[in-house]
């Protein structure tokens, strides 16, 4: 019973391992959360009205939250057919945007040498539209290799349109795509096409490992947040045929990509869309919960920033032009995991406001609830403690406050996703590096920076005009905290330990003449 | 099974575990002898004094009346016999009784998780505020924090081993728990929950064992409750507590960790209850096993009080020292995040842990307003140079007659209200608003002055003064603790 034992401690394997939480537990945390928030909105008398509001919003979100959650992991077993023996024909496609040589090679020989009957590799050559200048390099190396290369000419909806383009080159009934940094397994086909027996599977997901997780804060918080997705949420998708493409280590069925229309070209998020129109087709999908292919993670902070800012956009994109919930073709279970996954990027305005709140205390004395705090306390500490266990529970113990601190921190990146959202600001698509790059981005926390300044002088301010007061400690505290959990996303954005500074373009892309690049991996 | 059993730790400095151990229980010891000849003795303290005074089958019937279990009084009872019958002797066996614990507690510690968090925690144990003040009262509640500890060893030892020595050992402490206090039961209570929500992690054949052994314990406390119910109606003799409010929830962690600080701290404290949230976030972190050990001391913690907190509803029974044993699992859970979740930082923040505990502790001790605190010697003494056999003396609640006339030894004569005859009744008669003249004007007949004191107000303390405020000049007052104020009227 070492506690402390990290001797079989597999990363690769850990989070996807005992997600199944107790149904009691679950059913246990779902009534404690009603029970908070019918408390707090129903048995505790508002102070100030509009702070109260915002209280009850952020409440309403939260609950929506735990209990999409609770649903999804409801049942984290899959029961697909799988059958070892269906062995189609397969492409392999590497979408190639001006990634470092080295890195395509390693993943093109990778796919190349796949244990499996019939497969084709293909380089999907981007990197002339994206003016990269290694896209001849890109050429030379798949003669080499002895594999295929497409080269686009002529730029059209980035990732998505690189993949149509390749669609209309090649055959095979079934395809699957790798980012040119995601080196897949040698049985990676084995795992997977077994379950394209079942003749309704559009697409197979496997996880998306960040083999580099420990290289820097920046990589360690990204994968933390991955590892609930990729285990719990992912695996709890299954059960209600909701799985969504994550853009690699993915296998498709041409049929129906074709049927939904192709992958779709106008969204930033390219493949949670598409996912959303072949369910709505009637096509099938599963999460393969095996590490099947290794990535890399955005290893510096600006990198992180955009792809986080693409995927927020694209996911909100969804909830105000394509509501799931609108959409006829996809059962009530898929609606719902649709939206609350697309919903999960309000966090940030919720995280803001509850955040402001003790602010407001400290320059007004104004609070939106009129009660003891104690009463409060009995009530939410169970409910966050419990909340926080099923978190843990489900993911095996692997979440971590590091996860949840950059889940929190991104708050100002999901506000500016919904801005651009609401407001349509062509924001241009970049590619998330492969490399790190350097430089202090502290300036991209502004928000934090101002939020710990404003806090000091609110502190100070009250002392000055009330005293020192029970009150102010309570609120403190809640300063107090949402500090600590900026602190890390802080750290991050200060200059890191460079271990390979390749300084990639990372410029807006929308600079390309003809129209404009999309994101090239998610 | 053998998951369960812990491996040989790479922490070998067993020894030095144990010296380090025996220099603070050195300490501990060094800090309460003297404590325990300078505290005046306490209400509860008075009522044990009194209670083993008597025969074994008077004490039977007096704690029998008294909402107790007569272990302790048995106990004191004799060790009384040996030494002699004062306060000091008494304080001695709980102090005894709190060392013997220590080791246990090590012991413990170390089958739920490490050796290095079972240090951890036995010197947080030592330091306690909360344990120390037991240690020092001649109450039951060093006996029956050592008897839980002792049951919860061969508990785990059952779990892991199955050995008949580790049942004989659990169904005697059981026993001898469920005879110490009545609120053992929570925590035989807590175990039985987390057996049955883990069962299927255990051998299978301890299912029915544990249901012969609950037979036996259930049986073995039938005689005394027939006893109890042949007794008739309870004594009312103890002060009357009020329904719990979710700050009295919460007071009793605080209380746990902090001791008995006086309210500011108190309030301070409890309104910084967000840093559990800090504390519940930053402590998720990675774990590679999660012990299924791990949920038998959030139950021990949350359960009995939990479950007392609900209770107290139908009959108010929340007191802290009641669920002395949840402290010493909040001690245990404390460390172990701690050790387990900060690994970088655990030293710095356990050597914090430990600088606040110690420093409550010093805080409780040299603080005169420590609330539990009462001052009946000072009061005594100062009213047998101060009354004269021409005054009154008047204890109002009526109970606090028992610490008073330890010390009290002077001519004057000594009265209650309500007025309360103890060679007639065994119970405190009940107020009565329109008897409040009545008994005063009794009370002050052929006096000159009235020295009424003042304390545990069991609901018409105000009722009592005011009536005594508007019909007579108050010519004097003084508080000797909190909650202990002498006022002197003047009557003829």
């Amino acid at each position: 019973m070492s506690i402390n034992d990290s001797m079989n401690y597999n990363p690769r394997t850990i989070f996807l391992k005992n997600t199944q939480a107790s149904k009691l537990l679950l059913i246990g945390v779902a009534i404690i959360s009603v029970i908070y928030f019918i408390f707090i909105t129903f048995f505790i008398n508002p102070s100030n009205y509009w702070l109260y509001a915002i209280l009850i919003l952020g409440e309403i979100f939260h609950l929506w939250q735990i209990i999409t959650y609770i649903i999804t992991i409801w049942d984290t077993r899959s029961n697909n057919i799988y059958d070892s023996n269906f062995k189609p024909e397969v492409d392999i496609f590497i979408t190639v945007a001006g990634e470092p040589i080295e890195i395509i090679k390693e993943t093109a020989t990778a796919a190349k040498n796949m244990d499996y009957l019939k497969f084709n590799v293909y380089l999907l050559n981007d990197g002339f539209v994206a003016q990269k200048d290694n896209w001849q390099e890109v050429e030379k190396l798949a003669k080499d290799l002895n594999i295929n290369c497409i080269t686009r000419r002529i730029p059209h909806g980035a990732k998505a349109g690189n993949i149509n383009n390749a669609l209309k080159q090649t055959q095979s009934k079934f395809f699957v795509v790798f980012d040119a940094d995601h080196i897949p397994s040698k049985d990676f086909l084995q795992k997977t096409m077994g379950y394209f027996i079942d003749d309704k599977m559009g697409f197979v997901q496997t996880p998306q490992y960040y083999k580099n997780h420990n290289q820097n804060l920046v990589t360690e918080g990204s994968w933390r947040q991955q590892e609930l997705f990729f285990g719990a949420i992912c695996k709890g998708k299954n059960s209600t045929n909701s799985v969504f493409m994550c853009g690699t280590n993915m296998v498709l069925r041409r049929e129906a990509i074709q049927e939904a229309g192709g992958m779709c070209e106008t969204n930033i998020a390219e493949d949670f869309l598409t996912s959303l129109f072949v369910h709505s087709k009637g096509w099938k999908s599963v999460y393969v919960p095996e590490v099947l292919a290794e990535g890399l993670a955005p290893e510096d902070f600006m990198s992180y920033y955009k792809q986080q800012f693409r995927w927020a956009r694209g996911s909100l994109e969804i909830i105000f032009k394509h509501n799931p919930l609108f959409n006829r073709g996809l059962s009530l279970a898929q609606k719902l995991q649709y939206l609350a996954s697309a919903s999960y990027y309000l966090s940030g305005v919720v995280f803001l406001l509850n955040m402001i709140l003790p602010l407001i205390f400290l320059f007004t004395g104004s609070v939106p609830l009129i009660n003891s705090s104690m009463i409060i306390a009995l009530v939410f500490i169970p409910y966050i403690y419990l909340v926080m266990y099923i978190l843990q529970r489900s993911s095996n113990f692997t979440y971590s406050f590091k996860g949840l601190a950059f889940s929190l921190s991104s708050f100002m990146i999901h506000i500016q996703a919904l801005i651009a959202v609401l407001t349509g600001q062509n924001d241009g698509f970049s590619i998330t590096s492969k490399t790190q790059v350097s430089g202090n981005f502290i300036h991209l926390n502004w928000m934090h920076l101002t939020y710990i300044g404003v806090g000091i002088l609110g502190i100070l301010y009250y002392i000055y005009s009330a005293g020192i007061t029970v009150s102010l400690f309570a609120n403190v505290t809640w300063i107090l905290l949402n500090i600590i959990i900026m602190i890390p996303f802080i750290q991050s954005s200060l200059p890191l330990k460079q271990k390979s500074i390749n300084m990639v373009d990372v410029e807006n892309l929308e600079t390309i003449p003809v129209v404009s690049t999309l994101t090239i991996d998610k | 099974m053998n998951r369960l059993i812990n491996k040989p730790s790479k922490y070998s400095s067993w020894n030095l575990d144990w010296i380090t151990i025996l220099f603070f229980t050195l300490i501990s010891i060094a800090i309460s002898i003297p404590l325990m000849y300078l505290n005046s003795i306490r209400l509860d303290e008075a009522q044990s004094i009194w209670q083993v005074s008597h025969s074994i089958s008077e004490i039977l019937d007096i704690v029998g009346r008294d909402v107790h279990v007569p272990l302790y009084h048995i106990i004191l009872h004799f060790w009384q016999g040996i030494f002699d019958n004062s306060i000091i002797s008494a304080r001695y066996l709980s102090l005894l009784l709190s060392i013997i614990s220590i080791p246990f507690v090590y012991i413990l510690a170390s089958k739920i998780y490490t050796p290095q968090i079972a240090l951890m925690t036995t010197i947080l144990f030592i330091l306690s505020p909360f344990i120390n003040w037991y240690a020092n009262e001649a109450r039951m509640y060093s006996l029956l924090l050592l008897l839980a500890v002792l049951n919860s060893i061969f508990f785990i030892d059952i779990l892991k081993q199955d050995k008949n020595k580790s049942w004989i050992g659990f169904v005697l402490t059981a026993i001898l728990g469920i005879y110490t206090h009545y609120f053992y039961w929570l925590f035989l209570l807590s175990n039985a929950l987390f057996y049955i929500t883990n069962y299927r992690k255990f051998q299978k054949n301890l299912l029915s064992k544990f249901i012969i052994s609950s037979v036996i314990i259930i049986i073995s406390i039938l005689p005394w409750i027939y006893y109890v119910i042949s007794l008739g109606a309870a004594a009312n003799t103890k002060p009357r507590l009020q329904s719990p409010t979710s700050i009295d929830f919460f007071n009793i962690f605080s209380q746990y960790i902090f001791g008995f600080q006086p309210d500011i701290i108190n309030s301070i404290v409890l309104a910084s209850w967000p840093v559990v949230v800090i504390i519940i976030f930053t402590s998720l972190q990675r774990k590679l096993h999660y012990s299924v050990f791990n949920t038998f001391v959030i139950f021990q913690i949350l359960i009995p009080v939990g479950l007392a907190f609900i209770l107290s509803y139908l009959r108010p029974i929340f007191l802290s020292r009641y669920l002395i044993i949840t402290s010493l699992f909040l001690y245990l859970y404390i460390v172990y995040i701690i050790n387990t979740y900060f690994k970088k930082q655990f030293k710095l923040l356990y050597i914090g842990v430990i600088f606040i505990i110690g420093l409550s502790l010093l805080l409780q001790i040299f603080n005169p307003n420590t609330p539990v605190k009462e001052n009946f010697e000072d009061i005594s003494l100062y009213l047998r140079f101060k009354a004269t056999a021409r005054d009154v003396i008047v204890l109002s609640a009526p109970f606090i007659i028992y610490p008073f006339e330890y010390y009290y030894q002077g001519i004057t004569s000594v009265e209650t209200f309500p007025i309360w005859d103890r060679s007639k009744v065994s119970s405190i008669p009940p107020f009565d608003s329109d008897k409040i003249e009545e008994q005063v004007n009794r009370i002050k007949e052929g006096h000159q002055y009235m020295y009424v004191i003042l304390s545990y107000d069991q609901g018409y303390e105000k009722e009592f003064k005011t009536y005594l405020d508007n019909n007579f000049e108050k010519v004097g007052e003084r508080d000797f603790s909190p909650d202990l104020t002498l006022y002197q009227y003047k009557i003829n």
